[in-house]
């Protein structure tokens, strides 16, 4: 009797459970089928509700935003930008990693950790001000620098841990054998940290192509990135929002792909620092 | 040659000369000229310079209601996600923990509120949460339910709720996930031979073990959540009645939309100290919770 009564607990519980997990991911999957699904629809096969699932798919809205909205050069200026500047922040920022990591620089550390932590408007303002004097307002060299100013601290701050892990001894028998330091470095040091800097590149690229305040503001009307576009579609006479749909599958799909492809380095960059290594 | 030695005798400063450069121009004399504005009134135009006012902006903020309320709001918003965040967040995780196959795929499910552009899944949302073309309420006209006004001032919090708990608890959750898989089994087995059930193993081993895992990924996504900017300014853009305002929202009010550069580096500054403070004050409690429990 009391063992019927402990297995059907058990098997209550584990519905309880399935049920919990369940609910959850389509919580969680509702928006993102209901912008990709959309992105295939047209409006008012959008507000009907028996279309929701079987519907005629239809690629006029893909159409419509390249044409008649010009995606193109605001998705040319995304990748220019995302690229340039997750590119430069690599560039200052690994061998500034590596010092920090080799010879335990914790004030530079320190630093670069409140520049993570304070808010970008904090940059934002004085930044305005002085590219403006420059006239370098509108230009993509503002873009790429103000994602600099971001991208650079991250790039540091998840490179130089791997930089850390990696034993001392085998660049001390490299300057045995010869080599100088900084040879050391690149062909030694940055091939055995490739899974950091591929994780922190990526999520440098994430981070500047979701970007969306740098570029409204410092852009100008030939640098728009792709995030900036998407207010377009939100007019005085309603949204059209099959074709906003679109633009937003446009916007996320590239950075989602990437992710899911490169899951692993996305995971343990976004998690890096959180967990008890 | 003697090139080469000086190069490598100094390389642990040409590797960090850049970056130092770069922080003190890009970073730290702007941060300074705002402090320099802060203590002035300046409205962007090239006849009429700055204007000193000392503290006259930081008496503004205290005393001017828009200023208060958007510190109140910025507050109000990360209380309340961080709370509903970090409880589901570190639920599921633990309930996701148990299913000992798939954890790619869960991984993978995760991923996308984590990295999707905030201002596009901002647009989705509106869209979504439009009064007479939405999804939702066509789903409650469906259930013969009345409609919700789901950007009226009565329930334009809930809804942001809604969206920021739906982009942030992914990222308590993969977080967690990860130092639940960090920590060795031999307490647990321990534990099994001193007759704890599995509920008191959950409470009295896993939550203690994972809290300094925990309060990163509360230090983290508050942070982020006090600096919350495109999902609101996709869905209200501050509204309505400027009841959504945070301080990020205000700042840039203020500097863009009016160019009173004067009262948005003073609001900026504050908003900046507030933020630091919050981050300095989570690592300090994670200290002290790795001492009490490690």
């Amino acid at each position: 009797m009391e063992h019927r009564n402990i297995n059907l607990k058990k098997a209550l519980l584990k519905v309880l459970f399935w049920l919990v997990i369940l609910v959850s991911l389509c919580l969680l999957l509702i928006p993102i089928y209901y912008m990709i699904s959309s992105s295939f629809k047209t409006k008012v096969q959008m507000m009907d509700m028996k279309q929701f699932f079987v519907f005629k798919p239809t690629l006029k809205n893909y159409v419509k935003i390249f044409t008649a909205y010009d995606l193109f050069t605001p998705l040319l200026n995304s990748l220019i930008v995302s690229l340039g500047a997750t590119g430069l922040a690599c560039l200052l920022g690994l061998p500034a990693a590596y010092a920090i990591a080799r010879h335990r620089m914790h004030t530079m550390s320190a630093i670069i950790l409140c520049v993570r932590i304070v808010p970008a408007v904090t940059f934002l303002v004085p930044w305005y001000i002085i590219l403006g004097r420059f006239s370098l307002i509108g230009t993509k060299t503002a873009l790429i620098l103000s994602n600099l100013l971001v991208l650079l601290p991250l790039i540091i701050w998840i490179v130089s841990p791997y930089f850390g892990s990696i034993p001392k001894e085998l660049e001390d028998a490299a300057l045995i054998d010869g080599c100088s330091e900084a040879k050391a470095f690149t062909r030694i040091m940055i091939p055995l940290a490739v899974p950091g800097i591929v994780t922190a590149a990526i999520l440098a690229f994430i981070h500047a192509w979701n970007n969306f305040m740098f570029a409204y503001v410092l852009g100008g009307s030939g640098t728009k990135t792709l995030p900036t576009m998407l207010k377009l579609f939100i007019g005085y006479t309603g949204i059209d929002m099959s074709a906003l749909m679109a633009a937003s599958v446009v916007v996320t799909m590239p950075v989602v792909i990437i992710s899911i492809v490169l899951q692993k380095y996305v995971v343990s960059g976004l998690t890096a620092g959180a967990v008890k290594g | 040659m003697r090139f080469r030695n000086w190069i490598d005798k100094n390389l642990k400063y040409i590797f960090t000369v850049p970056t130092v450069v770069f922080v003190i121009v890009c970073i730290g004399y702007p941060l300074c000229y705002a402090i320099f504005m802060s203590f002035h009134s300046w409205r962007m135009s090239l006849v009429e310079g700055p204007v000193w006012v000392g503290l006259q902006n930081y008496v503004k903020l205290l005393t001017d209601t828009r200023n208060l309320n958007a510190i109140l709001f910025t507050f109000k918003y990360f209380f309340v996600a961080v709370l509903f965040e970090v409880v589901l967040g570190v639920l599921l995780a633990l309930l996701l923990s148990k299913i000992r196959k798939h954890q790619g795929l869960i991984r993978t499910g995760f991923l996308f509120p984590m990295v999707a552009t905030p201002i596009a899944m901002g647009y989705v949302w509106k869209t979504m949460f439009d009064s007479s073309l939405g999804f939702f309420n066509a789903v409650l006209r469906l259930l013969n339910c009345p409609v919700v006004n789901w950007y009226g001032s009565k329930t334009v919090f809930k809804s942001l709720m809604i969206m920021e708990v739906w982009a942030g608890t992914p990222l308590i959750i993969l977080i967690t996930l990860a130092g639940i898989t960090g920590l060795s089994t031999d307490i647990y087995e321990s534990a099994k031979i001193d007759g704890a059930n599995e509920l008191q193993a959950t409470f009295r081993i896993t939550l203690p073990l994972l809290s300094p895992t925990i309060m990163m990924a509360f230090m983290l996504r508050g942070i982020e959540l006090l600096k919350v900017y495109d999902l609101i300014y996709a869905t209200t853009m501050g509204g309505p009645n400027q009841m959504t305002e945070n301080l990020n929202l205000l700042v840039y009010t203020y500097a863009f939309d009016y160019f009173q550069m004067g009262q948005a580096s003073a609001l900026m500054i504050v908003f900046f100290v507030i933020v630091l403070v919050f981050a300095l004050i989570c690592m300090q409690v994670k200290k002290l919770i790795e001492a009490r429990y490690m």
